[in-house]
């Protein structure tokens, strides 16, 4: 079957791309030196391996959160019945922002400096999810309302601007220290996560992952609308929350981490749709998720400008890829 | 045994604007069943109720002496199944699987379809005259092409009862004929009760063995030949350009 081909070919791609990944960089690691790391206890003492380490830890973000970002938007195209819905776009990475505004620039306030470090950056994912949680629940009440498509990314995209506009108020009284950490926090970091944080990234990606498998049979009934869907038995209510709860965690979770990334939410199940034409979101899912590993391990390739000392600001590179694909979308709808 | 049953029932959006009023009403053995009313006279708010759609203001609906609305009945899918105007989003998909979607209330957590499955998707197809469709798309099928492929999707679904809601409503006049016929075949060689609501009345009187007249918030239900003998149809359409003829039961235009 030609689509057992494309699975394997998938998979590969994604392990090349990966192991391009942690060898291109500002310093040349050649490959052997990575399988050798990888292979081999990892307790030595070089400096090169400490770069393979910090690269290690990077694209394994990369991987996650490319991959939770592109289901997160697969399930809101579905949800919402609407091709170009995604966490950044309906604003859900926005009300995660504003979450993260809050904890930095407003935390002067509120927080004591004697707590630790690791229930700091808990915190700062607790507030995150807060705002994705919130943010959403608008989006979700105002979509019961308004059924028109281009309404609902309308209405997202009012509560984005609100969301920046309270951001904006609170840079404007907050310290220059402050208002750096939160700037640089918005363009969007991959390295910035050390073993600890990935384990947590990876226990609320693999519960999203599963809890999303659970919702895959019902949102394949979805695709011929809500009443058809409850006619086959399917509780749309009950759907709808369990998709709205997992997609704010793991946005919120993810934005808090690696900052607001946009577009792959929205682009990458589109791309997965091109590749294999079905429209089971069974088979959609497995390969929105490969994909978009995929894809942000490529978009963070780029942003690390092999060969020079430079890196882009991986929103940038995400931008860059994501925005043609939209306007592609909407001509295409035309 | 009584395959559908609604005693005292009030139906529609508010509980201060109902709709149709105490509809009480039992189907014992199958039939095509006709339900005719003007538009916004509650037509499509009895199907979304009777299939659990909406809530009713009052009274009850049982299936197979089961009330629907109680917890304990809570699945409904594999008794009802509908067929609506309503239009879909995923437009891209095939026609098989579309009809394939009709078998999950059948399949496993995962929506696995089996060898039986598979078995049911190409009979239902088969019964509609579509198989030639099954890998068509279906944004690429005409509208009559497009009903027949629902009505596969419903037999799919395996339900004792179907519920249509206007399927002919976009359909040239042949194509009407062509699927009041079929879905007379289907009640004349299933075991289902086919109900639809429609605006063809000629064409009820022709196929249907019982209608369902809504008129000023009231429910008359009875067989074609009764309810022409009560001049109940011919006070139904009331129009000063048309006629009931008794012997040709139809309507027809009054001549100039």
């Amino acid at each position: 079957m030609p689509r057992t081909y494309k699975i394997v070919l998938v998979l590969i791609s994604l392990l090349s791309v990966w192991i391009l990944n942690i060898s291109l960089g500002s310093v040349n690691i050649p490959f052997s030196e990575i399988f050798d790391y990888l292979l081999s206890d990892m307790n030595k003492e070089n400096w090169e391996y400490t770069i393979i380490e910090y690269r290690l830890l990077k694209s394994i973000t990369a991987i996650l959160v490319g991959s939770g970002l592109s289901v997160c938007g697969l399930f809101m195209q579905n949800i919402f019945q609407n091709p170009l819905a995604g966490p950044y776009v309906l604003g859900v990475s926005s009300g995660s922002s504003l979450g993260v505004a809050v904890f930095i620039m407003g935390s002067a306030f509120f927080t004591n400096s004697l707590l630790g470090q690791t229930i700091n950056s808990l915190s700062m994912v607790l507030s995150s999810c807060l705002g994705a949680l919130g943010v959403f629940a608008l989006i979700m009440t105002t979509s019961i309302r308004v059924k028109n498509t281009l309404s609902v990314l309308i209405v997202g995209l009012m509560f984005s601007s609100f969301a920046s506009a309270i951001v904006n108020v609170l840079s404007f009284f907050s310290e220059s220290e402050k208002l750096q950490q939160f700037v640089f926090w918005t363009f969007g970091s991959l390295s910035d996560l050390d073993w600890n944080d990935i384990y947590i990234l990876l226990g609320v990606f693999v519960l999203s992952i599963l809890l999303f498998i659970k919702c895959l049979k019902p949102m394949n009934s979805l695709k011929i609308g809500e009443n058809y869907a409850q006619s086959m038995g399917v509780s749309v209510k009950t759907l709808r929350n369990t998709v709205f709860f997992v997609v704010s965690i793991l946005t919120g979770v993810i934005t808090a981490y690696v900052g607001p990334i946009a577009f792959i939410g929205l682009a990458v199940p589109h791309l997965a749709k091109l590749l294999v034409k079905t429209t089971d979101i069974r088979v959609l899912f497995l390969y929105t998720a490969i994909l978009g590993a995929i894809v942000l391990l490529v978009c963070d390739t780029i942003a690390q400008l092999p060969g020079s000392q430079y890196s882009l600001p991986i929103n940038a590179v995400t931008s860059l890829f994501g925005a043609p694909i939209v306007i592609f979308l909407i001509l295409k709808k035309q | 045994m009584s395959i559908l049953k609604l005693t005292n029932l009030d139906i529609g959006y508010k509980e201060e604007n109902v709709l149709v009023k105490d509809i009480n009403i039992n189907i014992v053995n199958n039939k095509l069943i006709c339900l005719l009313g003007c538009n916004g006279a509650g037509k499509s708010t009895l199907l979304k109720t009777i299939s659990k759609l909406m809530k009713p203001i009052n009274g009850k609906v049982e299936l197979s002496g089961n009330d629907i609305f109680l917890k304990k009945n809570n699945n409904i899918s594999k008794r009802i199944s509908i067929v609506l105007t309503d239009k879909i989003y995923e437009s891209n998909m095939t026609v098989y699987e579309l009809v394939s979607l009709g078998r999950q209330p059948y399949t496993d957590w995962f929506g696995n379809i089996r060898d039986e499955d598979r078995l049911k998707i190409l009979e239902s197809l088969a019964i509609t005259d579509s198989i030639d469709l099954k890998d068509k798309k279906v944004s690429e099928l005409s509208d009559g092409q497009a009903q027949k492929v629902w009505i596969s999707r419903a037999l799919a679904q395996d339900t004792d009862i179907i519920l249509l809601d206007e399927p002919t409503s976009h359909l040239d006049f042949r194509n009407k004929i062509k699927i009041f016929n079929l879905l007379k075949n289907i009640v004349l060689t299933t075991d289902k009760t086919v109900i639809i609501s429609t605006h063809e009345v000629n064409l009820a009187l022709k196929i249907a063995e019982e209608l369902w007249l809504i008129r000023n918030d009231k429910m008359i239900e009875g067989k074609v030949d009764k309810l022409i003998d009560n001049e109940d149809i011919s006070g139904f359409v009331d129009s000063e350009y048309l006629l009931f003829n008794k012997e040709l039961k139809q309507f027809i235009f009054k001549k100039d």
